[in-house]
């Protein structure tokens, strides 16, 4: 049976005393994910209502090979002010919006990124030159 | 094969479990169900991989240098711009009380009026400078038409006296009662026949003979 939710996606705007993260939900379904930038309980579970939307996301590129991300920076500010705090990826996800520092593991990431890279192209380099060496000896 | 077999060291719970895909799996001896494979999470580990250990990952340690002071950097960064938000909001919050919004709103109004009374000085003179002519121009345009309206009664009164003139002239021909007896005299003696035929030369005809009928009709 699929999960009906009986509450508004964007938000109930109630809001308690307890500590509130900004986090992704996921609004996709099987193989399409989809995400929504929330203010929520900490404690509360995904698809629980949640305070307010912030914004949405959209990793899987489209037809012009990009990744859409909305976010409503005013808003974020206002929950920021109130103590909220941020999972760690949406704060990823804001380093490279340039709302926060670039996160730690963003950086990690490109250098193994760029590791893998040059490892690829010095093995196949390897192999041509050993492709090379091989038609030489048979020639 | 998922099948409702009595197998030794099979749990109740699985059982069940197994039990709640019946109606979907048919008889056929040589078919396995590869969607619902997982064990359910209330049993144990399964006992070949119960005392398997999970390789640890090895960071190499300048990496691990680098991560811990990309880390010290970015968590003192983030401290201060937690800081900042909260401040800001804070700050907000100020703004937005009760009493400091009242202040400034007077203060905006005392600036506002202040401007109002500039303009409304200004508009007063300009009003002054623009009744003063008005009203000279409507002395003007009211000594203009008493002008022309003393002008149109003389001329009026010129237009009836020479009526009244020539009322004068005629009366010396009125019938009065003086002068009936004349008068009737007068008409006796000359009678104008006034029942006249035209014809298409335009000749007057004159029919003398009728007269003396149209008597003899009244006697």
């Amino acid at each position: 049976m699929p999960r009906l939710p009986l509450h508004p996606s964007s938000g109930t705007g109630i809001s308690h005393r307890f500590s509130k993260t900004i986090r992704f939900v996921r609004y996709g379904c099987a193989n399409r994910p989809f995400y929504h930038i929330v203010v929520m309980t900490t404690k509360i579970g995904q698809h629980k209502p949640p305070i307010e939307q912030l914004g949405s996301y959209d990793p899987l590129p489209n037809k012009y090979n990009e990744k859409l991300i909305s976010l409503n920076f005013e808003r974020i500010k206002y929950w920021l002010g109130q103590k909220a705090l941020v999972s760690k990826p949406v704060a990823i996800m804001l380093g490279l919006c340039g709302y926060f520092p670039i996160h730690p593991r963003t950086y990690m990431k490109a250098w193994r990124n760029r590791r893998k890279a040059a490892a690829e192209a010095e093995t196949n380099k390897n192999l041509e030159s050993e492709a090379k060496s091989k038609a030489e000896a048979a020639s | 094969m998922i099948r409702l077999l009595v197998q030794i060291n099979v749990n109740v719970l699985t059982v069940r479990n197994l039990n709640a895909y019946d109606h979907i799996i048919s008889n056929g001896p040589h078919i396995q169900c590869v969607r619902w494979k997982r064990k359910p999470i209330w049993l144990p580990p399964a006992k070949s991989k119960l005392f398997r250990i999970p390789e640890r990952k090895v960071i190499p340690t300048e990496e691990s240098i680098e991560l811990k002071r990309l880390h010290n950097n970015y968590r003192t960064y983030m401290k201060s711009l937690m800081t900042y938000f909260i401040e800001t909001e804070k700050e907000k919050e100020f703004c937005f009380n009760k009493l400091v919004v009242e202040k400034n709103a007077q203060e905006d109004f005392e600036i506002c009026s202040q401007i109002n009374d500039k303009w409304n000085k200004k508009v007063a003179m300009m009003r002054e400078e623009r009744l003063i002519q008005e009203r000279e121009d409507r002395q003007k345009e009211i000594l203009e038409k008493v002008q022309a309206k003393k002008e149109r009664d003389s001329k009026i009164l010129e237009k009836i006296d020479e009526e009244i003139r020539k009322a004068k002239e005629e009366a010396k021909t009125f019938i009065t009662p003086e002068n009936i007896d004349k008068a009737i005299v007068n008409a006796l003696e000359n009678i104008t026949e006034h029942n006249v035929a035209i014809d298409l030369k335009v000749s007057i005809i004159i029919q003398q003979v009728l007269h003396g009928n149209s008597s003899n009709i009244g006697g």
